[in-house]
């Protein structure tokens, strides 16, 4: 088995008195789709924003290709390059239009060239369907293609891995579908990402892995068949059924 | 009391030249302070405004704290106290050192004044750009620098635009305050004509007019600024709303 590009080791993270994260471990490895559910409050955010350093954890390590990055001398620009983010609320850069989001990061992390930065940015705003919008002001487009735009924008620096913190949960319902499909797209073709999600579907079908996170720990996790059929913890079943019952899992 | 306009047009007409070497001095230090105040202000904004990042290490949160300490004495002095006193204190306590004139020394006090103001409105302007815009350029790994020039301050200019402006309307006006170091703008000249004719209504009038036509000028550009900026924004406003 290859060595896992993440390594999350008794990650720990408290918000005041709140226990959010307690002793958290999981591994992201090549290629792996894995998403996290839980109730809202489970620490699933907080998790992800942790592994980008949004949060400071308070103990524990992270290690990238084996090397912790919470360590003094790790350099921040160059990993955060490297593991990209996709925001709940999009935070596309207001001031800046749909292809110059897509670019800035290329020019000022990675320094790139113009030309090449602008290339990689059209190729990626083709592959979310945004190649009609490259000069749109980034303030003036609906949700979906606001994040469709933010996942280009993420794609662009050429991560290594992908989180995604709740990528649909900003949406109106019938922009949900454009951005998942996005997102399907980019799992079959092998991205690795990491997506925490209240989209069952979506996780039952894209994930090759399943987290089950319940009051700050990983209470369950697996396969999806694991996970969603089969479910061992007590927590996990009383989540998912609130799920079954509002229809997600007949549609399988 | 009566006010001969009559004479306060020919007075206009006669002393023309020195009023319109006036008017170009206030201009120029309306100007120069407006625009220098806004360099200033946007450095002392962007430490102010700049947040406590937990990742640094305990030296650069040192000197971000003696950075915020410095900044804050700079703008309660110059803040609190009169810009006239700030001109006659700084001029005459540099001048054997410097041995600076004092349109010099006019222009330099006046951006540092200037500047006290701008870093508030700049800091408030930086406060409310949404987090969610420093958090997206950390995640593509952007320096807190490089956040600050391509994402935060052309965000935090446009929300300002209106308070920064209007710092040019008060400059017109408070550069008068710089006859108190014979600095020969509008206010000293027109000081001067009144003397040499010994007609201070008629002259005083003609001070207030022309320097309500400045003003009135200026808010009328910042005006036609403001709108131009915006002018994306509503539409965006429109769209929605549609």
């Amino acid at each position: 088995m290859m060595d896992p590009i993440i390594k999350v080791e008794h990650l720990k993270k408290h918000f005041g008195d709140l226990e959010v994260l307690d002793d958290i471990d999981f591994s992201v490895n090549k290629g792996e789709v894995i998403s996290i559910i839980g109730s809202s409050g489970s620490g699933k955010s907080t998790l992800l924003r942790c592994i980008n350093l949004l949060e400071i954890p308070d103990g524990g390590t992270i290690s990238f290709h084996g090397k912790n990055i919470l360590d003094k001398d790790r350099n921040l620009t160059d990993y955060r390059s490297k593991v990209g983010m996709v925001f709940q609320s999009f935070n596309l850069f207001n001031n800046k239009n749909v292809i110059d989001n897509c670019i800035i990061g290329q020019r000022q992390v990675l320094k790139r060239s113009k030309e090449e930065a602008r290339k990689i940015a059209e190729g990626h705003l083709q592959r979310v369907g945004m190649s009609n919008f490259l000069n749109h002001a980034s303030t003036k487009l609906s949700g979906g293609q606001k994040q469709r735009v933010a996942i280009a924008r993420a794609l662009s620096m050429d991560p290594e891995v992908l989180l995604f913190d709740e990528p649909t949960s900003a949406l109106d319902p019938e922009m949900v579908g454009e951005v998942l499909e996005v997102m399907k797209d980019l799992a079959r073709n092998g991205l690795t990402m990491v997506v925490v999600t209240h989209e069952m579907q979506f996780a039952r079908d894209v994930s090759d892995r399943v987290i089950f996170m319940d009051k700050g720990v990983i209470a369950e996790q697996g396969t999806p068949e694991e996970v969603f059929e089969n479910p061992k913890n007590e927590r996990t079943r009383q989540f998912l059924s609130r799920y079954s019952s509002a229809g997600v899992s007949d549609k399988n | 009391m009566k006010v001969d306009l009559g004479y306060a047009w020919s007075i206009l007409l006669k002393s023309w030249p020195m009023f319109w070497y006036g008017i170009k001095i206030t201009v120029a230090f309306a100007v120069v302070g407006t625009v220098f105040g806004f360099l200033i202000g946007l450095i002392i904004g962007a430490i102010r405004g700049m947040p406590v990042d937990p990742l640094d290490s305990p030296f650069k949160k040192a000197l971000k704290k003696f950075g915020q300490m410095i900044t804050g004495l700079y703008i309660w002095v110059f803040r609190g106290t009169p810009m006239m006193i700030q001109a006659c204190f700084i001029y005459y306590l540099l001048r054997p050192i410097i041995h600076w004139d004092a349109i010099t020394a006019g222009f330099v006090i006046i951006s540092i004044n200037t500047g006290a103001y701008m870093a508030e409105i700049l800091r408030s302007g930086i406060q409310s750009v949404d987090p969610g815009q420093t958090e997206a350029a950390k995640s593509l790994g952007m320096t807190n620098l490089q956040t600050m020039i391509h994402v935060i301050f052309p965000q935090a200019i446009k929300n300002t635009f209106p308070a920064i402006g209007n710092q040019l309307v008060v400059n017109l006006k408070d550069s008068c305050m710089m006859n108190a170091i014979s600095v020969t703008e509008l206010f000293f000249q027109s000081s001067s004509i009144a003397g040499t004719n010994m007609k201070f209504v008629e002259v005083y009038l003609v001070t207030a007019i022309l320097y309500l036509i400045l003003t009135t000028l200026a808010t009328w550009i910042l005006n036609v600024i403001e709108r131009r900026m915006n002018k994306t924004k509503t539409v965006a406003l429109k769209e929605m709303s549609a």
